[in-house]
């Protein structure tokens, strides 16, 4: 454990002036040059990126950690299968977002081999349909993160003591039950901390949207951090961009504020 | 003695590499078909005619990406020497101060001058503006209908007499859509795709009703969204999938429309000339190709993207980049990207050679493109072109989803296109 | 992070279990990925113009030739481990200089440092590509692989990993090195960083796998084909591949791109596993 050393923080000087540089700087310059171009973003198109960024982190948020969690106690174990399984489902964490997007452009296009399942759901050409645009963009990044989140849950499964979850099966919960009532809260520290990690990607991994949707069709995938893209990159509108940024990064901060005490916990009081 | 013939082959070789001229070179791809390794193998081409020169090409992506990459470049300092963008970019660029007029170089250089003279004037409609020529065609097309045969025959119409007006459409295309026992439909008889970020084919429907998306006397300021015949083009391409039940529903997607043909999924299709290529090589039916039906008139707009020159490249490349322009420019050249692509050669001379004389005769699909030029209008030319394009193909998507009132959706378009031009246009 | 090693492939000392009925669900999950790896693989395998009459079955090896002549992958690979390796390094100093700090700070005005580097957790530099654009701009670092860099280089995460190893090593090692006259400097370059090699190699391996991904950033900052990254080379070849529906080439470039992570994976397997477990920063 270590000993307060005098004169530590010398050793934090490269990581602080990246950091002011890099993150705290660019964030007052944002502010600074987004404050006055605050009144432009009520216009209904932002209005429409701020939904549809809501919306997105509202599905792919549970959908994942439900995924990634029931994934978890369906591998935990060492059987073949489930080592294998394990595999097949993390691997999409490692892969650019951009080539498992664009596998679905061949996967959903109206050829593909798809095609029957997605006729039988009335979806023939999902990507061309708004709400259908939506749930692909949304499904790519539950499917990708959800491995991830597997992970950390089976570290959480490994610290639950088995004769707690024995105890309650003694006492005649079933499986389920016993699941719900014992192992769920014992889980709630990993959940929070997945919580955090899976509202973080909704707000900022969209690089699927550069593949599949660009943030069509009217405007069903116009997700805040592709539309301040397209802003400024594509329409070179720095003062809206910069709006549009502003506010992400203050939810981003008050997101910090809500969940950083009790993270920092976790951080804090290990080893 | 050794060392002086040593040190003078070195000398050489050494004025050899300092001669050799590197260009940057963007160019987009926006039609279907494996186009960017033709356009890589035309440069390579060049290179092996040219050996002092160097082509450095940049593929960029579709229009909208490429154009976002030039500008960034452009905004960085570091321009391209030449690059291939949308005719109807003009405003915007000329709006950067980005772009150089040709005129300078026709003024010397008589090939340069003939050349100009030499492409179909349709596609200098949206190069010249007060007499001045900013821009040389090179993948130039209109929009097209395409038809299969089979299909035609298989539902009773003959396959030689492709329809003329809407309504004829709309009543083939109900002969020719066809459905399985459980009313799944198995070939839709029309598509006209929505691409997300383009006005053409809706330009073409509403140069049909009789209108023209923009006033050309505008000087790039006023579009014109919020009149009868727009409100017709994009209430027309709803109702072929909602009302008549001809079209997929949902915003068909430009990218794959030529490929739902090529696969007989549907029996006609509009798409740009430039996917002639494409679906020659992959339709297993006989395929024709057509005017596209009038309301009370033929037209559609020119299409695709030419060469422009930029302010700020080094001007020491300058003979080089023409050399390179003039080269992709040429008659040998427009006829044989036409053949490899299905585009039109901007050339009147290509038409002559006899490398396209054979092409005609045993393709004679690839005619309706240049016969339709004497009905085409210039692209929407405008200021935030973009920008504008975004908004209006917006509103095009949600009239076709039926998310919109067509009125309701061509007045606010109006608005927001008003709104993005201020910046340009106080006047 | 001691259950780690639980999560991956058992020692050699403990036989695979038996599959049995109860993997069941475990197979279902497995299912979409399944079909989506599966139909890559055969997709990647088939001619074009098979796929775009909606038909599998032939054998080819003409997509990958198509893919690999399509995009200059060689340099693309190299711009990559350039971009990711080149800032491992950076990395490796400051997070290791930050994490020694922040094991070892004074308890008073402990909280305000550990805030100020935590909030970066919650502010990703994909969410500031306007501002740090402006910035690289404005240095005349547009267009570099430096450019690139420099956002990524001051890590909380890596500094809050790198902090746990630094609090497990026991404090006599440290007082007996101070006892011998060693500065701190000397301690914790011969003393501590051997210690820590299994955060800064989890640390390491996290952060190789994100930057070799990484799209927004790079698309925003690089222009010149020369210095495009292994994402954004693949998504400028996907689109062309798109416009002319080559299925087939889009699948064999997405294999080409995922190639070295994959057979990295296949080969690392636990250390994967491990690394990613722990970045979480959990205890």
């Amino acid at each position: 454990m270590g000993r307060p050393l005098r004169g530590a923080w010398i050793f934090l000087i490269p990581t602080l002036f990246f950091l002011l540089s890099f993150t705290y700087f660019p964030f007052l310059l944002t502010a600074w040059e987004g404050l006055p171009s605050l009144r432009n973003l009520m216009s209904p198109e932002n209005l429409n990126a701020l939904r549809v960024t809501g919306l997105y982190a509202l599905i792919t948020v549970p959908l994942s950690i439900g995924l990634g969690l029931l994934a978890a106690v369906a591998v935990e174990g060492d059987s073949r299968i489930r080592l294998l399984v394990r595999s097949l489902v993390f691997h999409p964490v490692i892969l650019p977002t951009v080539a498992f997007a664009a596998v679905f452009l061949y996967l959903l296009n109206p050829l593909g081999p798809l095609q029957g399942f997605l006729r039988a759901l009335g979806w023939q050409n999902p990507l061309g349909d708004p709400l259908g645009a939506f749930l692909s963009v949304s499904m790519i990044g539950v499917l990708k993160d959800a491995g991830l989140y597997m992970l950390y849950y089976l570290a959480g499964l490994q610290t639950i003591p088995k004769e707690l979850v024995e105890a309650a099966r003694v006492d005649g919960a079933g499986r389920v039950a016993s699941f719900f009532r014992v192992t769920l809260p014992l889980l709630s520290p990993t959940t929070f901390f997945v919580g955090v990690m899976a509202t973080l990607a909704a707000l900022r991994s969209v690089d699927q949207i550069f593949v599949l949707t660009k943030g069509g069709p009217v405007g069903a995938t116009d997700h805040l951090l592709y539309r301040v893209y397209v802003l400024g990159f594509e329409y070179f509108d720095f003062p809206q961009a910069g709006a549009l940024t502003l506010v992400l990064l203050v939810t981003l901060t008050l997101l910090a504020l809500l969940a950083l005490p009790r993270l920092e916990r976790g951080v804090h009081y290990d080893a | 003695m050794i060392r002086k013939v040593l040190f003078g082959i070195l000398g050489v070789l050494g004025l050899g590499l300092a001669q050799q001229t590197t260009l940057t070179f963007y160019y987009p791809v926006g039609v279907a078909g494996p186009l960017a390794r033709f356009i890589e193998g035309y440069v390579n081409e060049f290179e092996k005619r040219n050996p002092n020169i160097k082509v450095n090409t940049v593929f960029g992506g579709n229009y909208e990406e490429n154009q976002a990459k030039v500008v960034a470049s452009i905004r960085a300092g570091n321009p391209p020497d030449t690059a291939i963008l949308l005719s109807q970019q003009l405003y915007t660029l000329l709006a950067m101060d980005a772009i150089e007029s040709f005129d300078a170089y026709m003024a010397k250089d008589n090939d340069l001058k003939q050349a100009v003279q030499d492409f179909f004037p349709a596609f200098m409609m949206n190069s010249k503006l007060e007499g001045k020529v900013y821009s040389l065609p090179f993948q130039r097309s209109t929009p097209i209908l395409y038809y299969n045969k089979e299909a035609f025959r298989e539902a009773g119409l003959d396959p030689e007499k492709p329809p003329q007006t809407w309504d004829e459409l709309v009543e083939y295309a109900k002969r020719l859509t066809k459905r399985d026992s459980s009313g799944q439909v198995q070939r839709y008889g029309v598509a006209i795709p929505t691409e997300d970020r383009s006005t053409w084919l809706l330009e073409a429907l509403t140069i049909q009703a009789g209108g023209l998306l923009y006033d050309p006397a505008g000087q790039g300021c006023r579009v014109l969204v919020e009149t009868e015949p727009v409100r017709k083009a994009m209430q027309f391409k709803a109702d072929l999938a909602r009302k008549y039940g001809v079209s997929p529903e949902g915003v068909i997607a430009w990218g794959s429309t030529p490929g739902d043909f090529a696969a007989g999924k549907v029996a006609m299709i509009y798409h740009s000339t430039g996917s002639l290529g494409f679906i020659r090589n992959n339709a297993r039916f006989p395929f024709g190709t057509a005017f596209q039906p009038k309301l009370v008139r033929y037209g559609v707009p020119t299409g695709g993207a030419n060469f422009y020159l930029f302010k700020g490249s080094d001007p020491a490349k300058r003979d080089a980049t023409l050399r390179f322009i003039k080269f992709m420019t040429g008659p040998e050249l427009q006829a044989q990207w036409s053949l490899d692509s299905g585009y039109v050669a901007a050339r009147r001379a290509s038409w002559n050679l006899p490398l396209m004389r054979d092409y005609a005769q045993k393709w004679p699909q690839a005619l309706v493109a240049r016969e339709q030029l004497a009905y085409a209008k210039a692209e929407l030319p405008v200021y935030s072109l973009q920008q504008v394009k975004d908004i209006i193909a917006e509103a095009e998507q949600a009239v076709v989803l039926g998310r919109k009132d067509v009125r309701e959706a061509t007045k606010e378009a109006q608005r927001r296109v008003n709104e993005a031009l201020k910046p340009f246009c106080t006047r | 992070m001691t259950h780690s090693r639980a999560l991956s492939r058992p020692r050699a000392a403990r036989p695979p279990a038996r599959s049995s009925w109860r993997d069941l669900p475990a197979l279902l999950l497995a299912l979409p990925y399944l079909v989506i790896a599966g139909f890559t693989l055969l997709a990647a395998f088939t001619p074009t113009a098979e796929l775009n009459r909606g038909e599998l079955g032939g054998f080819t090896l003409e997509n990958f030739r198509t893919a690999w002549a399509s995009a200059d992958f060689p340099r693309l690979y190299w711009n990559t481990l350039l971009f990711t390796f080149g800032l491992l390094l950076a990395q490796v100093v400051t997070v290791t200089m930050a994490g020694f700090a922040l094991a070892h700070l004074k308890t008073r005005g402990r909280n305000a440092w550990f805030y100020l580097i935590l909030v970066q957790l919650f502010l990703p530099p994909s969410t500031l590509i306007l501002p740090n654009f402006l910035i690289i701009q404005r240095l005349g670092l547009a267009d570099t692989l430096t450019a690139l860099v420099l956002p990524y280089v001051a890590s909380a995460t890596g500094a809050f990993l790198l902090r746990q190893g630094f609090l497990q090593i026991p404090r006599e090692l440290i007082e007996a090195a101070r006892v011998d006259g060693a500065t701190s400097g000397q301690i914790l370059w011969r003393i501590l960083l051997p210690m820590v090699r299994p955060q800064l190699a989890a640390f390491a391996l996290v952060s190789l796998v994100y930057h070799w991904n990484e799209f927004l950033w790079p698309l925003v900052v690089l222009q010149s084909t020369d210095k495009r990254v292994l994402s954004l080379g693949f998504a400028s070849f996907a689109r062309s591949a798109e416009s002319g529906m080559e299925w087939g080439l889009i699948a064999a470039g997405a294999v080409l791109v995922a190639l070295p992570m994959v057979a990295a994976f296949a080969f690392f397997q636990r250390n994967f596993v491990e690394a990613f477990a722990r970045s979480g920063l959990k205890g």
